[in-house]
């Protein structure tokens, strides 16, 4: 699972403390509270807490629209959306407060210091994001597994009274039966996926299981057509 | 003429073959009640049978469809952060 965007905004954070060390170098140095000393460095100041609080906004409207899907996902379970929705607000909440901070902010130490303070936490809350999303995704995949196993089930008992109704259709019956053994192998590699929390191949496995069932779902319409089995 | 004793007999052994048909009767009910499908057994042909699997199986289809939904969508959501 990627965290593309944390991890920039965590950067971002990290990396503006070094630019602006280099870009503010006088103001560093002399380190002046706003409205007592060169413009230069006044201008500085105002200018980076401008592109900090702008930052900060971006990330808690992400943040936001993330929570907002979380919440309304129709499969996840209210225990496991909580665990995701508190790990992306305890974020939120920090970037919150960072914009405060930052706009009492007096001199481009404090700001320099606000940085390693949220870059910091975030890195170190990026861990359980990623860990609360691979719960939610394993949560999924697991009772995924339990609906294509049903499938499954209820093809093979299908595909035994398609043998007796419909033999004329036995070769499309057959390419049901090797699709049959492919999905089983899909919905075990699901399990093994689940069992290690690896997210990007539930989600990769659950697409393929998706598409496997939508061209079995398809061959069947196709004997049923054709023996004109009722609908 | 018949004895009045005989008459009353005859009233009780009414009585009573009422009151044990009756009980009959309803243990009867009850045990049709408390088994209805047992009245009406099912003759299902094989092509109804595929039929009833194949609705089963659409069933499980767009059920497994809603979850890959669902996890495609948090997935995303986890990917734009």
């Amino acid at each position: 699972m990627k965290k593309t965007f944390l991890k920039s905004i965590a950067l971002i954070f990290l990396c503006l403390i070094m630019i602006f060390s280099t870009v503010g170098g006088v103001a560093f140095a002399t380190d002046t509270p706003a409205g007592t000393g060169d413009g230069g460095a006044v201008g500085t100041l105002a200018w980076q807490k401008q592109v900090l609080v702008a930052i900060a906004d971006v990330a808690i409207k992400k943040l936001d629209v993330a929570e907002n899907a979380v919440q309304v996902n129709p499969v996840l379970s209210t225990t496991t959306k909580q665990a995701i929705i508190a790990a992306l607000q305890g974020i939120e909440d920090r970037l919150i407060t960072y914009k405060t901070e930052i706009a009492q902010a007096t001199t481009l130490a404090e700001v320099q210091a606000l940085n390693e303070q949220v870059g910091q936490y975030i890195q170190t809350q990026k861990n359980a994001i990623i860990n609360a999303f691979k719960t939610g995704l394993a949560e999924i995949g697991a009772a995924a597994i339990a609906k294509a196993q049903q499938f499954e089930a209820t093809l093979r008992t299908t595909l035994a009274l398609l043998k007796v109704v419909c033999p004329q259709q036995m070769t499309t019956i057959s390419n049901i039966e090797t699709q049959l053994t492919t999905l089983a192998a899909d919905i075990a590699a699901l399990s093994v996926a689940i069992q290690a929390q690896n997210g990007t191949v539930i989600n990769q496995k659950m697409n393929e299981i998706n598409t496997l069932i939508q061209h079995l779902s398809a061959n069947i319409k196709t004997v049923q057509t054709s023996c004109n089995i009722p609908v | 003429m018949i004895p009045k004793n005989k008459i009353v007999i005859i009233l009780a052994i009414i009585a009573v073959a009422t009151v044990v048909v009756g009980i009959g009767l309803s243990v009867s009910q009850q045990q049709k009640n408390s088994n209805p499908t047992q009245e009406t057994p099912t003759s299902n042909t094989p092509e109804s049978e595929a039929a009833a699997q194949i609705r089963a199986l659409n069933n499980a289809s767009n059920e497994y469809n809603t979850y890959n939904n669902a996890a495609n969508q948090l997935n995303a959501n986890s990917t734009s952060l």
